[in-house]
């Protein structure tokens, strides 16, 4: 048969399919194949086809750095992902932010719809692994709020509009008086050089409040704990929806706030839930308190608790003791791993608890931090323990959206 | 007629042929349980009620010819029987696929106008499989694509990644030496895959900041410049780094300033205002441990407090004492700094402390109120630097 070229041309919709079984790497190196391929890859349609692809079989994302601190140059954030599928015990390297400087006070490194939100000082960064894009916030304005002030940044997704924003907030950080909070957001829309920070609608209309713990972004909404109306009263959870940019004060329990700047918010099953440790976080813990949010109008809150044998925390390292709750995977299971690296090489582990069950399983992930090479070569162990941070996301999205 | 077509069509009649015709023109007879198992030959005799004899055979698209029709076929005659376990189907699929490149295309092509959506997902699959390592060449020469990107729109991708110019530069110094390194692997047919790449980039890196520290200093904002020199000078232990310029003395005291002052607070995990000159969240760290570092800032924030006290007051007058400064030392050394933009800097400094000084009045103790203020400079000189 002789060889017509016409013929043999895979027609689009084919390349489609194609491209949507690759993996993320293949995609981005074959944007350079020709202007049809170019196009087919950066078409809205084709990005969030690969991403809800994506989202059924998600990443397990391991952020952490080297722990440098002083030489800015050997600083480095490092993320590393393993897949569900390829065995979830080993984890591959992702990519590299030279020289970051991230914020080792913030415990909040995760990534939402694909999007990693760090806070840098005196800046948010925020960047996906998978295209490698990174994007600098500008600085957020001086704020009129009460002097001094903390203030707090992270990224969240609408999956309504489809829109990525970031929201700050500014809440002084004094006790005794009751404050108002100034929110910011920043919609990461069009082009870069005009990202501005604006106030949200009727900022001041809303009644003052203290928060206190991170920030968590679930469905489209963020969550975080406070107090109202000032340290000690009532504590709630606010609720930032953020299409509609409008608050809501959840009821919430006491606990909640105790360890106060413990990230103790989690998903679990898409409604939010908190873990309460009754121990001082550095403790070794056998049971916790685990809340759920089940009805978000109705306030109402089913608490388990859930113990287990102290023999799962055998052989770990005790700096690695201090645990975080990232979330929770596909089976359901609550995922609790260390927030530190270990200062000597040894294995990194995970722990996958399931609540209904009390059952708590130990799970090796080889390649984090546990070479000896990739540890000498970029200056781990050589810090203070506690600052090669370890943030976890254990269901990573890969989006290839460009913003 | 369609209706008379299906009573035809009733399981009574055995083994009925439905007629087709590919591509080519080669008429076929297939029996119609397998036929049928493509949705789009299944719609045809439904619909328009062809495909019943030799005269109205249903005629195949374009792409379906006599002998990619001839393996759909093979397909649907062994998927179509219900009784095969899952594990025997996934064993001929795979052995089904093992076919070489052109006419995987081919086969993908012919399954998705016949609509077969299972038979599309394996070839997708199997063709994503055998192109996943390629290089771009390689695929336009296996799809017959035209190269026709410009070589900026090539290196796209990698011109994404960071905003600020030097890391583009790296980019490219990274994306040249890359090539470089797949040349010699060719020519050398070496067995690295991927890694080689990681690995090289890394390489780069170190070799890059071995021989220029310069290049991955700082922000990736070019506004924060000058904050990004400071960073530079804050870095290297020392009190010799901080004659270096005067500006940049001015910077790097509130950095001391700011980092005794925190210390002293708690520090909660949310960022506490400060103007976090990009080294500063190092001062925290340091702060919280080491002592040496400790000494060090506090001989920093007297000399600062040493330095503002002079200027200001040889530049104002003695209105206000420099209250704010007794935290750290008595002393009031007059030095006279002769620089023109340290100068500046002190007096809107000292104006920002007259503004602000009603402000400034929560019985909250003195350093509160120091970096009160330095937050005030710090964005005053960005907006100045900006000037």
């Amino acid at each position: 048969m002789k060889r017509k070229k016409i013929d043999h041309n895979i027609p689009l919709d084919l390349v489609v399919e194609i491209l949507i079984r690759l993996p993320t790497k293949s995609v981005i190196k074959f944007k350079s194949v020709s202007k049809i391929w170019l196009s087919i890859i950066v078409s809205r349609v084709f990005i969030e086809s690969f991403a809800s692809i994506s989202s059924t079989r998600p990443r397990f994302l391991v952020t952490f750095t080297n722990g440098i601190y002083g030489k800015r140059e050997e600083k480095r954030l490092f993320f590393f992902s393993s897949s569900q599928e390829e065995g979830p015990e080993s984890a591959i390297h992702y990519m590299t932010l030279p020289n970051p400087g991230v914020s080792t006070n913030n415990g909040s490194c995760a990534s939402v719809h694909g999007f990693m939100g760090c806070q840098i000082s005196p800046g948010f960064i925020i960047c996906n692994p998978s295209t490698r894009q990174v994007i600098l916030l500008p600085i957020l304005p001086i704020s009129h709020c009460v002097r001094p002030y903390i203030r707090s940044t992270c990224l969240c997704y609408d999956p309504v509009s489809d829109q990525f924003k970031a929201f700050s907030l500014f809440s002084p950080l004094q006790r005794e008086h009751e404050s108002h909070v100034q929110h910011l957001v920043l919609t990461l829309k069009g082009d870069k050089r005009n990202y501005s920070w604006r106030l949200i609608q009727g900022n001041f209309s809303i009644p003052p409040y203290y928060p206190v713990t991170t920030k968590i972004c679930i469905r489209g909404k963020v969550y975080y704990g406070a107090w109202t109306p000032k340290f000690g009263m009532e504590p709630v959870i606010v609720c930032f929806d953020v299409g509609s940019e409008k608050l809501t004060f959840i009821k919430a329990h006491r606990d909640f706030l105790c360890w106060q700047y413990e990230p103790i918010l989690l998903e679990y099953k898409g409604k939010l839930a908190s873990i309460i440790k009754n121990r001082w976080p550095f403790e070794v813990f056998d049971s916790f308190d685990f809340w759920v949010l089940e009805d978000v109008e109705k306030h109402e809150w089913s608490k388990h608790i859930c113990a287990f044998p102290l023999s799962c925390w055998d052989n770990v390292w005790e700096g690695a003791l201090k645990m975080s709750f990232p979330g929770t995977n596909k089976a359901g299971e609550l995922i609790i791993a260390p927030r530190y690296l270990q200062r000597q090489l040894g294995p990194f582990y995970i722990f996958y608890c399931n609540v209904e069950t009390n059952n708590i399983r130990r799970v090796r992930l080889h390649g984090i931090a546990d070479d000896e090479e990739f540890r000498h070569s970029y200056g781990f162990g050589k810090t203070i323990p506690g600052f090669d941070d370890v943030y976890i996301t254990p269901e990573h999205v890969e989006n290839l959206r460009v913003l | 007629m369609s209706e008379s077509d299906l009573d035809m069509m009733k399981p009574e009649t055995m083994q009925s042929y439905i007629w087709l015709q590919t591509s080519d023109g080669s008429l076929q007879q297939v029996e119609q349980e397998v036929a049928m198992f493509c949705p789009m030959i299944c719609q045809e005799v439904i619909h328009k009620g062809l495909g019943s004899s030799e005269s109205h055979p249903i005629s195949l698209p374009q792409r379906v010819n006599t002998a990619m029709f001839s393996l759909v076929l093979d397909y649907c005659r062994f998927h179509q029987v219900p009784g095969r376990s899952n594990k025997e189907r996934k064993s001929y699929d795979e052995k089904f696929m093992r076919m070489d490149t052109k006419r995987l295309c081919e086969l993908t092509s012919a399954a998705d106008s016949l609509q077969l959506k299972t038979l599309v997902d394996i070839t997708s699959r199997a063709l994503a499989r055998i192109i996943e390592g390629k290089t771009p060449e390689e695929i336009r020469d296996i799809f017959h694509l035209p190269d026709d990107l410009t070589e900026e729109e090539k290196l796209e991708p990698l011109k994404n990644t960071m905003d600020d110019p030097r890391i583009r530069l790296l980019n490219r110094l990274y994306a040249k030496k890359r090539k470089e390194l797949k040349e010699r692997e060719r020519l050398k047919n070496v067995e690295m895959g991927e890694h080689v790449d990681e690995r090289s980039v890394d390489d780069l890196l170190t070799f890059i900041n071995g021989r220029d520290p310069k290049m991955s200093k700082g922000k990736k904002k070019s506004k924060k410049k000058k904050d990004q020199k400071i960073d530079s000078s804050n870095d290297k232990e020392g009190p010799e780094d901080f004659h270096d310029k005067e500006s940049h003395d001015l910077h790097s005291k509130q950095q001391g300033v700011e980092e005794t002052g925190s210390r002293e607070r708690e520090v909660p995990e949310d960022d506490i205002f400060m103007p976090k000159v990009a080294g500063s969240e190092d001062g925290d760290i340091d702060d919280e441990i080491d002592p040496a570092m400790k000494e060090m800032l506090d001989r920093e924030v007297e000399d600062f407090a040493r330095r503002l006290n002079s200027n200001w007051v040889c530049s104002l007058g003695q209105e206000r004492r420099p209250v704010h400064f007794s935290i750290n030392s008595n002393r009031t050394t007059r030095q006279h700094i002769g620089n023109d933009i340290s100068f500046f800097g002190c007096i809107i400094f000292a104006s920002i402390v007259m503004l602000r000084w009603t402000d400034v009045g929560y019985g909250l103790d003195v350093k509160v109120n120091l970096q009160d203020t330095i937050d005030e400079l710090q964005w005053l000189t960005q907006f100045w630097l900006v000037i």
